[in-house]
């Protein structure tokens, strides 16, 4: 099987140290595309946690050099003609996500609670609902107050109200290199002005929360 | 912001959330797809850390 770690542009530098588990990095070309791939690979790696590590090593190292869309973790394809097949059926796909992503970088934002979620003691089934829902308001409140003002700075952004007792929500911002800098000040300061909540921003990341094409 | 991208601290569930929930997806031969990843990261967590246990010989 091949490995697929990321597809990018057709003449862009990909020089990014050895790929996962010791494999060597190799560049298909098709077209305007070029996908960077190891082959020689048995079966879909397991996700365990060096594993994830690597690939976004590796990712990362191919998206400082050049313009990429990460593909998703695992992604393998059985020949290199079913990978032409694939960059061929997709090309105007992938150039539209390529042109998307160009000159920008992925930043994460988490807003985790300070207070875990607890049900209030010796309360019914009642109680224990209404505490739910009050959480799940407040979660969608702090979205609107912290996540609004870090989306005016970027490009494209999502955001997710997650479902975990300790996570209000967590959101991605695809923003342009030179404003990475304001959007971090900007996350600070607004984290400075939360109560109940602490907000973390993560990155830069490649553009992985952009990388499909939006519905 | 090329080092910074090299250089970065990133934390698992960080990792989780972009590496099996985002990337392009090619239909049919992904080890992950699936429609509301919300929900089930919640597991995947899990599930990577379990999967590390195992790595490492624990209960």
């Amino acid at each position: 099987l091949i490995y697929v770690y990321a597809i990018g542009e057709r003449g862009s530098a990909w020089h990014a140290g050895p790929g996962l588990e010791g494999r060597s990095v190799e560049c298909v070309r098709h077209g305007a595309l070029g996908a960077f791939v190891s082959d020689g690979v048995d079966r879909a790696p397991v996700p365990t946690e060096a594993l994830l590590r690597e690939h976004d090593r590796i990712v990362a190292a191919l998206a400082a050099r050049g313009t990429v869309l990460p593909m998703r973790f695992g992604t393998t394809i059985g020949s290199e003609g079913e990978l032409r097949g694939l960059l061929e059926d997709r090309s105007e796909e992938f150039e539209r996500s390529l042109a998307r992503v160009r000159g920008r970088v992925e930043f994460g934002a988490r807003a985790v609670w300070d207070a875990p979620e607890s049900p209030p003691a010796g309360s019914d089934g009642r109680a224990f609902m209404q505490a739910k829902l009050d959480r799940r308001l407040a979660a969608r409140r702090s979205a609107e107050r912290l996540h609004a003002p870090l989306a005016e700075l970027a490009a494209e952004s999502v955001c997710r109200l997650v479902p975990a007792p300790d996570t209000a929500f967590t959101a991605a911002y695809l923003v342009e290199r030179t404003r990475v800098g304001e959007l971090e000040r900007q996350a600070g300061r607004l984290d400075d002005t939360s109560e109940r909540l602490h907000l973390t921003v993560s990155g830069p990341w490649p553009p992985y929360s952009f990388a499909e094409a939006p519905e | 912001v090329s080092e910074a991208l090299a250089s970065r601290e990133v934390t698992l569930v960080d990792l989780v959330d972009r590496l099996l929930g985002g990337g392009v997806v090619i239909s049919g031969d992904i080890t992950l797809a699936v429609a509301d990843i919300d929900l089930v990261q919640v597991s995947l967590r899990a599930l990577v850390a379990s999967v590390d246990k195992l790595a490492e010989g624990a209960p």
